[in-house]
This record gives structure tokens, C-alpha cells and sequence, in this order.
């Protein structure tokens, strides 16, 4: 239904709330090529220096390395236990299936504080606080939701006929799941290694209270930096942070287009 | 020599539901059997059962004489065909087919030439670098049969493999499926709501209903001799007749529920009073004269003329007795024309009458 | 070529029947879910156990921590400022979210891909990143205030629009949008547009089609996505820190004090059980507002 005459504020209108959502970012970008520290638009001269000032700084590059770390075990466990679990789920017929699911789904909707303060809590007891374990732990517990959901979905469309088809075709178990599941879902996998990667990498609640100074990560220098002053560092390496969060949607996309076209839907 | 396949007194329950229940039937080396029933028949869990994908409740399954009712579906060496084709959409034409030899340890040479050799043998070879979703329904199958049959198993099942294709193209394949099963002589098992399917591809077809057998015969065999009410009308159409034979004089008649009396012909014993049916298919029925003292006078209450057939409703008394002639160009019969209905003896056919 | 049909139970064997009645000749798939389950319940449902036994036992069973919060009027003002901020946040989130979703469900798909594709993008970046440009943005020697004092004169003195309620009201309506958004369309695009067309070939003007018609079909959508971004904003800890005033305090902010300031872990407990006791009756209406979408759908 294409009435003209309702479409135009309403696109209009759409368009303003997509500005409002995308303009703060957008700023940021000039800002970080300010060559002043006062942020104004536009700059009064350009330069690298607040680009120089991340990337030559060790304190901020060790913060980066920390982050990457723990956001790269946190997805390979996340993912892990996330498809063993989404697989399971899809081969049941329990019960307590639909308890179990919002079991899971539970550490979305649990305000994030309070899985902070109830983790630090118990890590000191088990003297985990500070630790590379104790927040690689806590981050797999936040994004292990997140992959199941993803991968459940790419198992949804998967037609598990096709892995019945395997084994009377004389594939054991464990081999159907590697050579007829496993590629199908394989981009699903993808993406939901990008989530937990990605939402372990912003992560700045529970790394404030489980983070140490040895597993400093960049969130949690940026949290001390904004608090206390307003540098233009951060906003280069806000910029940074934008242009991967594109790039991860970007990836995310292509592996979406080829898993849809794999489960025989129209792209 | 043992059977290709037996089934020994198998039955199927989830829960307090009976979905299958003294299932016993052998199947020789070679021959093509049919399931024929309706959904909820018990024609494909039985099927499954087969495949190991269900464990019966009761009952063994045997291949080739050996008890495989434990067995895991991996194991059991049976190629499989589904409605739905279930080929896998990231794999070559050439790399589904291949897939079962992969699974068997096969040299990858000796899996080249036995792929090319299949698909072969069902005229697909030209396709065997397309992906599944490159191809039509039918060409699917015909990957998907391929498939199902490179490595030599000892059966072949398949469940509605022609339900999703339209009319033409399922007669076309039909007739396909039936020449690769002659040529290389797999015992086939296959499961169909189709009748004229059936009898037309089976050396035998297995009849269910609310999963039971309800009778088990060659097509032929069937369509003359079907054993009770149910498959005389599931195979083909048939008039049924609930009533009772009397015998008066020493001349024996079939007198209906509703009261009317058809003289019997009948060699052999046949019980006295017991309640029965009587089955005679409309085609077979013609219009004598009244001088036959055999015939059944009826009057013709309604005409349809079919173009091939023409299809007439007459009540003898008050029994309904449909009738189909073959349109031979001569003037039909009007509605309220006095007709006299008779058959050959053999016919006719008394069965128990079954409580529906 | 004969074929036999043996009669009943021939060879059959009763004594393996029940055996072999529940057995499933596929290997069960429970034992996948386990480590992950196992997992939650370790390093998830464990701590949230203690921190609600730290809230009411204190060498003994207490509930002297409920009754500081229950019946001190500053911390109930912290309850009472999280619920107002909350709830006009979502207000703000759902008045704008609203008529995007809409234009999602009337756009071509090649708009409606790209405009996603733009909604996602704030949506994957860093909130802190998120906060930081508000910041900038809002803050007095900020963009908006240089812009309007500096370089076009238009006011004297610059507008306070951070750190304090209207400037965390900002940051959480920039949160909430996208996902509030998604929602909406992802449960409403099935309603069937040919139904608002019926109406107006029925007479209907088209704000009356809207109200009468379209309206309430988008109901479950409405009530889902209201739900979700009232939970969510209950309990948000960053963008009230950041672009919060002193006096702008919620139970997030308090929680977070009690754990590193004031060292009193019992009395933090306790404020994260009143937060967690909110969040999950409102879990508990989402579900429900959810699980009557799925009982509405339509055909």
C-alpha cells in the first residue's frame, strides 16, 4: 500500500530519528582529526596527533591487546558451549524445554550491574577478580545467550532430515554433524562468534569490578578517561571503534546472504 | 534362501497410541513392494522402523537374515528415498551421490567411476558439477534415487518419493523408477496414498489401514479378490451390499439390509444367516435382458455421462447400485428406464461384514 | 515370485517388549545441552543465589537491609527517580520508535534493508563510544553550545543539556531506539496491509483506518517492545554515570557504590534485589505480552 500522501512525513520523520541515531557518531570522526583539544565542529586544523597518541601509547595499546585477548576466548567458549547447547535444544522434545530457554535467555534481561556485583562477589571469594579466567568467565556467561539464539536460528532452517539422510546414507553420528550440519550452519557459527567477540570487546560494567591492572581492557580505560577528562584521544579511538563495529555488520551480512542462500531461501 | 526383508509381529505404540500393530510381512530378493494406505495408516513408521530412525515396541525387523531390529540406522546398508528429496545443498550433484561410498571408505578413483555410472543410469550425467538447487524437482529425485542406490544396499526405501511433483512428470517417473529397479534388481520397498501407484509399480501391495494390514497381495490379486468392504473400495470403486444368504429350496440368494434379493450363483459352502457384504465393482456390472433369470431388475435413477464412461445410480427395491458402462456410442440409459442388472458369478464377492 | 504373509506372533519374543519400549536408537542430545546449562547455573544462578543470601543473612537472618532501603525516604527517592527515568525514557523511545517502524513496513526492500542497516550500526557500536559523543555533543564548551554562543551568537550563556536528567533521557532514548525499532517491526510486519486498504475502501479516511484499524492490530508489537525497553532502562548503570548529575542517582549507580565505595556489601545486595525484583515483573508482563503475539498472529 503506497499512499503517497501518508508516506512523505512519515518518511520524513523516519529520516529525522535515523539522523539523531547516526549524527553523534558521525561527529565523533572530524573531532578525533581535530588538531585542538577543544571539540569544536568544524575543526580549526587537522592532524594525527590524537591517532598518535593511542596508537604509540603503551598503556592504551595494552588495554587494546587485553581486550582483543579476552574478547577471542570469550568467543571460541561462548560459541563452544553455544552451539553444543543450541544443538541439543533442536534435537529435543522436553518438557522443560520452554524453562530451559528462558533460562538461558535470562542473562539478557538481568540488569548487567547486578550479574557484575553478584560475579565479583563470588570470584573474590574464589580470588578470580583481576584475573584473565575470572573476566574471560564473566564475559562467556553475558555473550552465551547471544550465541545460542544465533545458532538456534541457523539450526531452525536447517532441515534435520537432511542430517537422518546422512546417516542411513552410512555416516556415523559424529560425521553427519561434521560434513552435512556443521557446513550448513557454519555461517551462523560465524556470526555468532562475531557477536560474542564484538560484545565481549565493549564490555565495561562487569570489567569495572572483575578487571585488574593486569587485564586492563580498553573499555575500561576509556571509562576512566571520559570520567575524568574529555580528550580527543577518545575520540580516535571512538573512531576506531565505529569503523570495526561497521566492518563486523558488513562481515555479518555476507555470511547472512550465503547462509540464506544455503537453506535454499530466496536472498 | 532367506527374505530381503522380514518383518516379525512388529508393532509401534507412543504412549497409549497404537500406530502400528502385528506387523508381519516378507519381502523376497527383488521385488518391488508397495505400503499403500492413507496418512495415519502406519505405512511410514513402519518404513522407519525399517530404516532404524524408530525402535519398535515389539517384534523384529530382518535383512537378509539377519536381525537388525537393534541395529543403528548407519549400519543397516539401506538406501533411502524421501518426498522431499533431502539433498545436501551445499554439495555437488557428483559430491551427493558420492557421499555413501565416501562414508564406506571407498577409493576416491573407484568413487568417480561408480558416481559417473550411476548418474549414468539415470540420465543425469551431464549435471554432476550442478548444486541441487540448480535442478528441477524432477531431476532432483532422480539425484537423490541415484544416491540412494550407488552403494549397493541391500534395500531400497522410499516414502511419497513422487508426492511433491506434478501428474505428468509423476507418471513419467513412475515408469523410470520401475526400469532402474528392473535393471539392477534391488529389493524395493516403497510407501504411497496413491492407488493406482501402487498397482501400477508393485509386484505386491501391502494395504493398511489404522496400522494394520488389511490384506496383502499381488495388484491383481487385489483388485479381483480384495479380502473385505474396506479395500474393495480403497483399490478402484465397489459397490458394498451388507446383508444376509438365504437359502430357499436349495437356491441360495443374498438378501440385503434393505431388502432386496439377489439370486446366488455360489460353488462352495456358503454360511447361512451369518451377516456379510457383498461386493460387485460397478464395471463389471451390465444390462441383460429380463428374460435372464439371474439378473437383478433395477431402476435407473440418474445418468452421468463421463465422456469414456457414463455412470448410471439404479435402486433395485430399495438397494442403490451404481453402474458404470463404457460409452460404446450407443443411446444411453434415461433416468426411470427399468434395467436388469447381472454379472459373472465370479464377480461377486461375500466378505465379513466389518463393523463401519 | 511368491510372497507369504505370516500370521500373528510366529516368533515373536514378549520378553524383549519392554525393554525395548522408550529406547531410541538416536543418540540423545540431552548430553549437549549440559555443559552449557551447567555452565549458567555454575557461574550464573549460583552467584545470584549468594548475592540474594548476602541480602538477608548477615550472621544471621536480617532484613535490616530491606527495611534501610524500604524505609528511608532518600533511598526510596533512588526508586522512585530510576522508576520515573525509566518510564519516560520509554515513553520518548517508544513515541519515536513507533512511526519508524511503521515506514519500515511500508518502504521497498531495498529502503527497508538500508535503513536497518543504519539502525544496526549504533546499535553494534561501544556504549561508552555512544555516551562519549553525547558528551561532546551536549556538554556546555560542547558542539551545540559553541555552535549556538560562538559561531552564530544566538544565546549568551550555553544550555545545560548533560549530566543531568535530560541529558541521561538523551543517551537512553539513543539506546533504546534501535532495539525498540527491531522489535516492533519484527513482530508487526506480518500485519496485512490490504486489511488498513479494505477499511478505506469501506469509507474510512485515513486516520480513521489508522486508529480504528491498524492500531490496534500493532498491539502486541507495542506491548512487547514497551516491555523490553522498559526493563532494559531499569536497570542501565553506564549512561546514567555518565551523562547523569550528581543528584540523578539510580539504583544502578547507588549498587555500584555500595561494592566500591562504601564497602557494604549486604546493603548492596539488598538494592540489587529490590532492582531485581522490579526487572523481573516487568520480565514477567513482557512474556506474557509476548506470548499473546503468538496467539494473535496473523494468517
Amino acid at each position: 500500500m503506497s499512499d503517497g500522501r501518508r508516506l512523505n512525513p512519515l518518511a520524513i520523520f523516519s529520516w529525522v530519528v535515523v539522523a539523531f541515531l547516526l549524527l553523534p557518531l558521525i561527529a565523533i570522526i572530524p573531532m578525533s582529526f581535530s588538531s585542538s583539544s577543544l571539540l569544536r565542529l568544524p575543526p580549526p586544523g587537522y592532524s594525527l596527533r590524537w591517532y598518535e597518541a593511542y596508537l604509540f601509547n603503551s598503556a592504551w595499546m595494552n588495554a587494546t591487546l587485553n581486550s582483543v585477548i579476552i574478547a577471542c576466548a570469550t568467543s571460541i567458549l561462548s560459541v563452544a558451549l553455544g552451539t553444543a547447547t543450541a544443538y541439543g535444544l533442536s534435537r529435543t522434545k522436553w518438557k522443560g524445554k520452554a524453562l530451559l530457554q528462558a533460562l538461558i535467555l535470562s542473562p539478557l534481561l538481568i540488569p548487567g550491574i547486578v550479574i557484575a556485583v553478584a560475579t565479583y562477589s563470588v570470584f573474590s571469594m574464589l580470588k578470580l577478580n583481576g584475573t584473565f579466567t575470572g573476566i574471560i568467565l564473566g564475559h562467556t556467561i553475558i555473550t552465551f545467550p547471544y550465541t545460542v539464539v544465533v545458532i538456534s536460528a541457523a539450526l531452525e532452517r536447517f532441515d534435520p532430515r537432511l542430517e537422518q539422510m546422512a546417516v542411513s546414507l552410512g555416516a556415523t553420528p559424529l560425521k553427519a554433524f561434521a560434513f552435512v550440519t556443521f557446513p550448513i550452519i557454519r555461517a551462523g557459527i560465524i556470526i555468532a562468534s562475531l557477536f560474542a567477540f564484538l560484545h565481549s570487546f565493549d564490555e565495561v560494567v562487569m570489567a569495572t569490578f572483575i578487571g585488574g591492572p593486569a587485564t586492563t581492557t580498553l573499555p575500561l580505560r576509556i571509562w576512566d578517561g571520559i570520567r575524568f577528562e574529555l580528550t580527543p584521544v577518545i575520540a580516535a579511538v571512538s573512531s576506531i571503534l565505529i569503523l570495526i563495529s561497521c566492518a563486523v555488520i558488513g562481515i555479518t551480512e555476507v555470511f547472512n546472504h550465503r547462509s540464506r542462500i544455503l537453506a535454499g531461501e530466496k536472498p | 534362501m532367506n527374505p530381503a526383508v522380514e518383518f516379525n509381529n512388529v508393532s509401534k505404540s507412543f504412549g497409549n497410541f497404537v500406530a502400528v500393530r502385528d506387523f508381519s510381512l516378507k519381502v523376497e530378493n527383488g521385488q518391488f513392494v508397495t505400503l499403500l494406505g492413507s496418512s495415519g495408516s502406519g505405512k511410514s513408521t513402519s518404513l522407519m522402523m525399517l530404516a532404524g530412525f524408530m525402535a519398535p515396541s515389539g517384534g523384529h525387523i530382518s535383512i537378509d537374515g539377519r536381525d537388525v531390529t537393534e541395529l543403528a540406522p548407519h549400519k543397516r546398508n539401506i538406501g533411502l528415498v524421501y518426498q522431499n528429496y533431502a539433498l545436501f545443498p551445499h554439495m555437488t550433484v557428483a559430491a551427493n551421490v558420492g557421499f555413501p561410498l565416501k562414508m564406506r571408505h571407498v577409493a576416491k578413483a573407484e568413487i568417480a567411476r561408480r558416481v559417473r555410472s550411476a548418474l549414468e543410469k539415470v540420465h543425469l550425467d551431464v549435471f554432476a558439477d550442478r548444486f541441487p538447487a540448480q535442478l528441477s524437482g524432477g531431476q532432483q529425485q532422480r539425484v537423490a534415487l541415484a544416491r540412494a542406490m550407488v552403494f549397493e544396499p541391500a534395500i531400497l526405501l522410499m516414502d511419497e518419493p513422487l508426492g511433491a511433483l506434478d501428474k505428468n512428470l509423476r507418471e513419467e517417473m513412475q515408469v523410470e523408477i520401475k526400469r532402474i529397479q528392473r535393471d539392477v534388481g534391488i529389493t524395493t520397498i516403497y510407501v504411497t496414498h496413491d492407488q493406482e501407484e501402487a498397482m501400477s509399480m508393485s509386484d505386491n501391495v501391502v494395504v493398511m489401514s489404522k496400522g494394520q494390514i488389511e490384506q496383502a497381495a499381488p495388484p491383481a490379486q487385489l483388485y479381483e479378490r480384495p479380502r473385505n468392504a474396506f479395500i474393495a473400495q480403497f483399490i478402484g470403486s465397489a459397490n458394498v451390499i451388507p446383508g444376509f444368504v438365504k437359502s430357499n429350496e436349495g437356491a441360495k440368494s443374498f438378501v440385503s439390509e434393505t431388502g432386496t434379493t439377489i439370486p446366488l450363483q455360489m460353488h462352495g459352502a456358503v454360511e447361512e444367516g451369518a451377516r456379510k457384504a457383498a461386493i460387485v465393482r460397478p464395471e463389471r456390472i451390465r444390462f441383460g435382458t429380463g428374460n435372464d433369470s439371474l439378473a437383478v431388475p433395477a431402476v435407473v435413477e440418474s445418468v452421468l455421462y463421463g465422456g469414456t464412461m457414463i455412470r448410471y445410480a439404479t435402486r433395485a427395491g430399495e438397494q442403490r447400485i451404481d453402474v458404470v458402462a463404457v460409452n460404446d456410442g450407443g443411446a444411453p440409459r434415461q433416468p426411470g428406464e427399468t434395467v436388469h442388472l447381472i454379472w459373472e458369478p465370479k464377480d461377486f464377492l461375500l466378505v465379513d461384514a466389518t463393523a463401519n | 515370485m511368491k510372497m507369504t504373509v505370516a500370521e500373528n506372533g510366529v516368533l515373536a519374543s514378549n520378553k524383549f517388549k519392554s525393554k525395548r519400549a522408550h529406547r531410541s536408537l538416536r543418540p540423545s542430545a540431552m548430553w549437549l545441552v549440559m555443559p552449557g546449562v551447567v555452565f549458567l547455573a555454575v557461574a550464573f544462578v549460583v552467584p545470584l543465589l549468594i548475592l540474594l543470601s548476602q541480602s538477608f543473612y548477615d550472621e544471621g537472618f536480617t532484613f535490616r537491609y530491606f527495611a534501610m532501603i524500604l524505609a528511608s525516604p532518600s533511598y526510596l527517592a533512588v526508586v522512585w527517580i530510576t522508576l520515573r527515568m525509566a518510564v519516560l525514557a520509554t515513553a520518548a523511545t517508544m513515541l519515536l520508535a513507533y512511526p519508524v517502524s511503521c515506514y519500515l513496513m511500508l518502504a521497498g526492500p531495498a529502503m527497508r534493508s538500508f535503513i536497518m542497516a543504519l539502525i544496526i550500526i549504533p546499535f553494534w557500536t561501544n556504549i561508552l563510544v555512544r555516551c562519549y559523543a553525547w558528551m561532546a555533543i551536549l556538554q556546555r564548551r560542547g558542539l551545540v553550545n559553541t555552535f549556538l554562543t560562538d559561531q552564530i551568537g544566538l544565546i549568551d550563556r550555553p544550555i545545560e543539556m548533560v549530566y543531568n536528567l535530560p541529558g541521561v533521557l538523551i543517551g537512553m532514548t539513543h539506546y533504546l531506539l534501535p532495539p525498540a525499532i527491531l522489535i516492533l517491526y519484527s513482530i508487526n510486519h506480518n500485519i496485512d496491509l490490504r486489511i488498513v486498504g479494505a477499511a478505506r475502501s469501506l469509507g474510512a479516511s485515513p486516520s480513521r483506518a489508522f486508529r480504528h484499524v491498524f492500531l490496534p492490530l500493532s498491539m502486541p508489537g507495542i506491548r512487547a517492545a514497551t516491555m523490553l525497553v522498559l526493563i532494559l532502562s531499569l536497570g542501565f548503570f553506564v549512561i546514567p554515570a555518565l551523562l547523569g548529575g550528581l543528584k540523578d542517582m539510580t539504583l544502578a549507580t547507588l549498587i555500584n557504590v555500595q561494592f566500591t565505595e562504601s564497602v557494604d556489601w549486604h546493603f548492596g545486595a539488598a538494592i540489587s534485589m529490590v532492582l531485581l525484583v522490579m526487572t523481573l515483573v516487568g520480565i514477567g508482563v513482557y512474556y506474557q505480552a509476548l506470548s499473546k503475539t503468538k496467539g494473535g498472529k496473523q494468517p
